[in-house]
């Protein structure tokens, strides 16, 4: 799951919660409850009734027993799958004075669901009229690693009997 | 010797084709207004 910028073929860079931005700071400015800077936030959640492992920029993430409360909600990146829907929450803490600048700080991530099912992608706010922007991702599906023990076993078999047919 | 050489194309050409449908990205775009 990587993020892509409007230049790599998404419909938007990153988005924006107060439609004005009073963070200058292209490296980010802490973001705090309540706002002191305001400014594009690289953020978003998915939401899977099978999520369960995440892992960001290849480091695996401890999944939480439920939501975190207060600013670590919207301040780091975490995984609660033990409450009714499972949730991955993205967010660096920070907002930034361009959406370029937000874009820049968001790194990939590994979901793994347990089943197939249908998969939500939203961001949080809980009031979108001063919105602005979006989160374009490109998602790719992964072989399972228990596929790949079973692959090398067809292939040694697929081997095996042409070498016998050919003997 | 030909069906087996026949057979063999179709088997690649099925593989190719699962691994294009495999590695082909989903794009999601999640509108925040």
């Amino acid at each position: 799951m990587t993020p892509v910028a409007i230049a790599g073929g998404g419909a938007f860079d990153c988005w924006q919660p107060w439609g004005e931005t009073t963070c200058g700071n292209p490296a980010g400015c802490v973001q705090t409850i309540p706002t002191t800077f305001t400014g594009w936030k690289n953020s978003y959640d998915v939401i899977s009734d099978a999520l369960t492992a995440v892992s960001v920029n290849e480091s695996p993430l401890a999944p939480a027993e439920e939501e975190p409360t207060g600013e670590a909600f919207l301040q780091d990146y975490w995984l609660a799958n033990a409450s009714v829907v499972d949730r991955y929450h993205v967010d660096d803490g920070m907002v930034y004075p361009t959406a370029a600048d937000a874009g820049a700080s968001a790194v990939a991530s590994v979901i793994t669901l347990s089943e197939a099912g249908l998969v939500g992608f939203a961001i949080r706010d809980d009031y979108t009229g001063d919105n602005l922007g979006g989160v374009s991702l490109d998602i790719a599906p992964l072989p399972e690693p228990s596929a790949i023990p079973a692959l090398a076993i067809g292939c040694a078999a697929l081997a095996l009997l042409k070498r016998k047919r050919f003997a | 010797m030909l069906r087996t050489t026949r057979c063999a194309q179709a088997a690649l050409w099925i593989l190719v084709l699962a691994a294009r449908v495999a590695a082909d990205p989903i794009r999601v775009d999640v509108d925040a207004t």
